[in-house]
């Protein structure tokens, strides 16, 4: 026994008959096990029902599988159902509610049976997604296309009110930006409602560019984020002062909105700090170098004068250096002078020892140099043991012995030589 | 199997390496080397490693080795062109190697072993004249 397919596809009069004949249908699915069936004046108003151009083949009992012919963007796709056809039609509802066009799915199955149609409204609307259908999107990228000049003064206007730095940025290149992201925003937001896809992706670029430039020109993190955020006032002023909204959509498209700003602004404040996070890792690097010269003071005599900190990273650093250096020069000696050094426990000294045993292993001396009386008595009182390494008060003391072990000294000359310059001065 | 040449200069032993280790070579390089220590009576041995760019503790225990090895076979052992990335492999291994001497390059090697013989030369010849 077959669906009536005299139903008609007007409301208004026939809505009665619509009716009457959805009850029919719910009275049939629950006969065949199912009773999750919600029905309400909404989904009385959306069914257009086409039973003559698609005669429903839903209950033919001589039938073992029905075919739906459901029409999706690149073709269409047939499922064959089968007898258990409730199960069979919540895979399909979860499929369909995957995809943002809930409404053309419903147009799809208007050749069915009204309580297929009901089940699968009534499934996909317990689908979170499915809020953000496209006629919902539309709507307010409408709104946006038709108000944009308004929704621009009004966003610059909201602008100036809060975070505006005229000092930072100029009125032309705030206004040229300004129109450039809304215009960008309501294209976007056309295809997707995740900022993270593709269609979101030319955006999502311009606003990592802002991040990065409003960093450099000195605003601050908030400022940046408000400078998004604050695009939010003027577009539900134009939402709610849009004809046609009934609450429900309203709300959902302010919900929606103030959603896909929201994670925009983040982006942007993600991407400015990155900016900022760039600068500093490079600028530590540029400090590393700076921190770490290894002078020749002799021919084959090396000092390395640490001055600051030493952590792992920089102990690292100071000893591939020092030993390059090493090498590169021939040196036998190596003084490291640790006048600059603040403190030493035990893993600033751990990562001392590890330099002097490797300029060691290469064949190099290593002398310690430049230890204050505090840092002296700090040593010993954490129990580091020195005993290998050749420690000396002062980096001339350290020198000395160096010299020493080269087989050279330092002696007075009796007449030390008058400067070129004072001498040629004097003849004047 | 290749093995690793070990040269006879004078009184010492002159092996450099020149191919990656492996643990057999290795093996194999103590063995001859303790041999020829023993044939010739060397004083000294020095063992140039600047091209080995690749050690791990295994190598770095077979260098003490051999030091100790000598040391009982009455010759010195000075190493010879360590790159800095072994320097540092080596003290991250906490091998600091302390038995063994270590130079810049052969030539200073070469000025270290010929002190140490010259001086154990002396020493033997002063102890010989209190006799």
């Amino acid at each position: 026994m077959g669906i009536p397919v005299e139903a008609t596809r007007r409301r208004g009069a026939d809505t009665v008959r619509t009716q009457a004949v959805l009850a029919e249908s719910i009275s049939r699915a629950r006969q065949l096990g199912e009773t999750l069936f919600r029905i309400n004046a909404f989904e009385l108003g959306l069914s257009k029902w086409h039973p003559q151009r698609n005669p429903t083949r839903m209950g033919s009992r001589h039938r073992q599988s029905i075919k739906l012919v459901v029409a999706r963007k690149p073709g269409f796709q047939i499922w064959e159902l089968m007898s258990d056809w409730p199960r069979a039609f919540r895979q399909i509802a979860w499929q369909l509610g995957t995809r943002p066009a809930n409404r053309r799915i419903f147009r799809a199955f208007f050749g069915l049976a009204p309580f297929v149609y009901v089940f699968l409204y009534d499934h996909c609307h317990a689908l979170p997604h499915i809020r953000y259908g496209e006629n919902h999107m539309s709507a307010f990228q409408q709104i946006i296309r038709n108000n944009e000049k308004a929704i621009l003064s009004g966003w610059l206007s909201e602008m100036s009110a809060s975070t505006r730095r005229s000092d930072l940025i100029d009125d032309a290149e705030l206004k040229q930006q300004a129109a450039e992201l809304l215009r960008l925003f309501a294209n976007s937001s056309q295809n997707s409602s995740d900022v993270h896809s593709e269609s979101f992706a030319s955006l999502r670029e311009f606003f990592m560019e802002i991040g990065k430039t409003r960093m450099e020109s000195g605003f601050t993190a908030s400022e940046t984020a408000m400078f998004v955020l604050s695009l939010k006032q003027p577009i539900f002023k134009a939402l709610r002062d849009a004809p046609k909204s009934n609450p429900q959509e309203l709300v959902e498209e302010i919900w929606m909105v103030g959603n896909l700003l929201d994670n925009l602004a983040l982006l942007t404040v993600d991407s400015a700090i990155k900016f900022r996070e760039q600068t500093i890792a490079r600028q530590q690097e540029e400090l590393l170098e700076l921190s770490t010269p290894v002078v020749k003071l002799w021919d084959g005599v090396l000092a390395l004068p640490l001055i600051g900190t030493l952590d792992s990273a920089r102990t690292q650093v100071v000893m591939e250096l020092l030993l390059s250096t090493i090498v590169a020069t021939n040196s036998q000696i190596a003084i490291i002078d640790i006048t600059g050094v603040p403190t030493v426990d035990t893993l600033v000294a751990q990562h001392l020892i590890k330099t002097i045993t490797a300029a060691r292993l290469m064949g190099a001396d290593c002398y310690l140099s430049g230890i204050r009386p505090a840092i002296a008595q700090t040593i010993v009182h954490l129990g580091v043991d020195l005993a290998d390494v050749q420690t000396k008060a002062k980096l001339s003391d350290a020198f000395a012995l160096a010299l020493s072990r080269l087989g050279k000294t330092v002696v007075n000359v009796k007449h030390a030589p008058v400067s070129h310059d004072l001498a040629v001065r004097k003849e004047f | 199997m290749d093995r690793i040449p070990i040269l006879k200069l004078g009184e010492c032993l002159l092996v450099t390496i020149q191919v990656d280790m492996h643990d057999e070579l290795a093996l194999s390089l103590q063995e001859d080397l303790t041999d020829q220590i023993a044939r010739h009576a060397s004083k000294g041995v020095l063992i140039d490693i600047s091209s080995l760019e690749i050690v791990d503790s295994f190598i770095g225990r077979m260098l003490a080795n051999i030091a100790a090895m000598s040391r009982v076979l009455d010759a010195q052992t000075v190493l010879t062109g360590m790159q800095p990335a072994v320097a540092i492999t080596l003290v991250e291994l906490g091998m600091s190697l302390p038995g063994i001497k270590t130079a810049l390059n052969v030539e200073r090697g070469m000025e270290l072993l010929k002190a140490y013989i010259e001086r154990d030369s002396e020493l033997e010849e002063a102890s010989g004249l209190e006799e």
